[in-house]
């Protein structure tokens, strides 16, 4: 092959989709007009391009499938009213950036979290896959008051990374003892950080969780977690747990 | 009502508008997560999390990209989730390395037969599904679902150079793969484009 078809090949598929500058699809057909090797191959992409246009539209989903989907939004639905009321309890949100850690696994054994989280299974995989060094991973294993619960989410903002918020768990662990909480995860990368077990609160527009309930009682735990693992993070009062959890998850759409 | 005022709907809390929207879009979205995904199961399991993930995310949906290329990100998605669940992803390796990629199985290469219709579209579904992952997702995309490069890279969440060449290639590999079949093509491979390595042409 010489070096103009090379050029031409490399060019062949944008020509292929209309996707070229123009110039370059003249270069393109100036070449082709000259080299049957080029019109040939150009002649192949498109054979299989035909049987690929149509290749699936026998195929359907299986029966009842929007029927399977809708349910398990009902399902959902009626969870979510259970939640609600949780958050209404929140006494303090704590927002956490992850986009500092590395990967984290955090693992919490409240029975209803367990039964409720829909990807249980992933979670807990992932923090296996995942987890920092391994004491980490079952840090929050143990000793769950299923009674207490903080609610911990994602991050959205690596601007909150940057600003390295003081933290001010300590001094208010006591009155948290009693209390819900909610964690707010951030980050580019929030996908690919789980907790695992945790019940999952609402969700951003890639359907990632970004905000998970937690036992309140261990948040201690999870600052001094994080703080060994550098991230920055912030705790906040009752109403600004619920204002997050309602302009995820709020209004109507929480039917 | 259109699909606009479907959504709407759906964002205000209609499950009836948006069980239409999932019939409306279900048929490529487990088309699409099933030539991802391999099989029939976790086809489903993932075009029902795709969806399930839309009726999450529908607060925080903002219209910028179509309704449908949005579909077609959270099915993607649900599909990484689930082949990285069961650990099949494709090995890093063969997304570099075209000839590693594409094994070419000599009992494919019946010579000199007509292939029936049928024939052909399990020939170009096999050499669909020999591609790695990155490579077939980005392909069937566009060649199946005839979404514009920019559709993709916002579904894929990829950078547009990385969807041209991943289309590019693919289509190569799969020509190749098709050409080493031996009986795809009407004409035989022409020497200059002859699949030595069952790769990119030297």
């Amino acid at each position: 092959m010489n070096k103009a078809c090379e050029n031409s090949r490399l060019l062949l598929s944008g020509y292929l989709d209309s996707a070229l500058s123009e110039p370059e699809r003249e270069a393109v057909e100036q070449h082709l007009s000259q080299c049957s090797d080029c019109r040939a191959l150009l002649k192949q992409y498109r054979e299989i391009a035909a049987v690929l246009r149509t290749i699936d539209d026998e195929i359907e989903p299986p029966e009842h499938f929007a029927e399977g989907v809708m349910d398990k939004i009902r399902t959902e639905k009626r969870r979510r009213r259970r939640r609600l009321s949780a958050v209404a309890a929140c006494a303090a949100v704590a927002l956490v950036t992850l986009s500092l850690l590395p990967r984290i696994g955090i693992s919490l054994s409240a029975d209803d979290a367990k039964s409720d989280c829909s990807t249980d299974m992933a979670a807990s995989e992932y923090a296996e896959e995942k987890a920092l060094p391994k004491g980490n991973a079952s840090l929050f294993g143990t000793s769950f008051d299923g009674s207490q619960t903080i609610a911990a989410g994602a991050a959205k903002s690596p601007s909150v990374a940057e600003s390295s918020a003081p933290v001010e768990t300590a001094s208010v662990e006591a009155d948290y003892a009693r209390a819900h909480s909610v964690i707010k995860l951030y980050g580019a990368e929030r996908r690919d950080y789980l907790i695992a077990d945790a019940q999952e609160l609402c969700y951003d527009a890639d359907g990632v969780c970004i905000g998970y309930l937690l036992p309140m009682e261990k948040l201690e735990e999870l600052t001094a977690l994080l703080d060994q693992s550098g991230a920055a993070y912030e705790v906040l009062l009752a109403e600004d747990a619920q204002t997050f959890y309602l302009s995820y998850e709020g209004g109507e759409h929480d039917g | 009502m259109t699909e606009q005022e479907l959504v709407q709907q759906a964002m205000r809390g209609s499950d009836a508008a948006f069980e239409r929207l999932v019939r409306l879009h279900e048929k490529k979205i487990y088309a699409l997560c099933l030539r991802i995904c391999g099989s029939a199961e976790d086809a489903q399991d993932a075009a029902q999390d795709a969806f399930v993930a839309a009726w999450r995310g529908l607060g925080s949906f903002r219209g910028e990209a179509a309704f449908s290329t949005w579909l077609y990100r959270l099915a993607s998605n649900a599909c990484v989730d689930i082949l990285r669940r069961k650990k099949r992803e494709a090995l890093p390796l063969s997304l570099v390395d075209p000839d590693a990629a594409i094994e070419i199985r000599d009992e494919t290469a019946a010579p000199e037969r007509i292939l029936e219709r049928k024939e052909t579209a399990a020939l170009v579904g096999k050499a669909l599904a020999a591609l790695p992952e990155g490579y077939r997702a980005v392909l069937v995309l566009r060649e199946l679902h005839q979404l514009s490069y920019t559709e993709i890279a916002e579904a894929m969440q990829l950078e547009l150079g990385t969807v041209k060449s991943r289309i590019s290639r693919g289509r190569l590999l799969m020509r190749n793969y098709l050409a080493a079949s031996g009986n795809f093509f009407a004409a035989p491979p022409s020497k200059a484009s002859k699949p030595t390595k069952g790769g990119v042409e030297e």
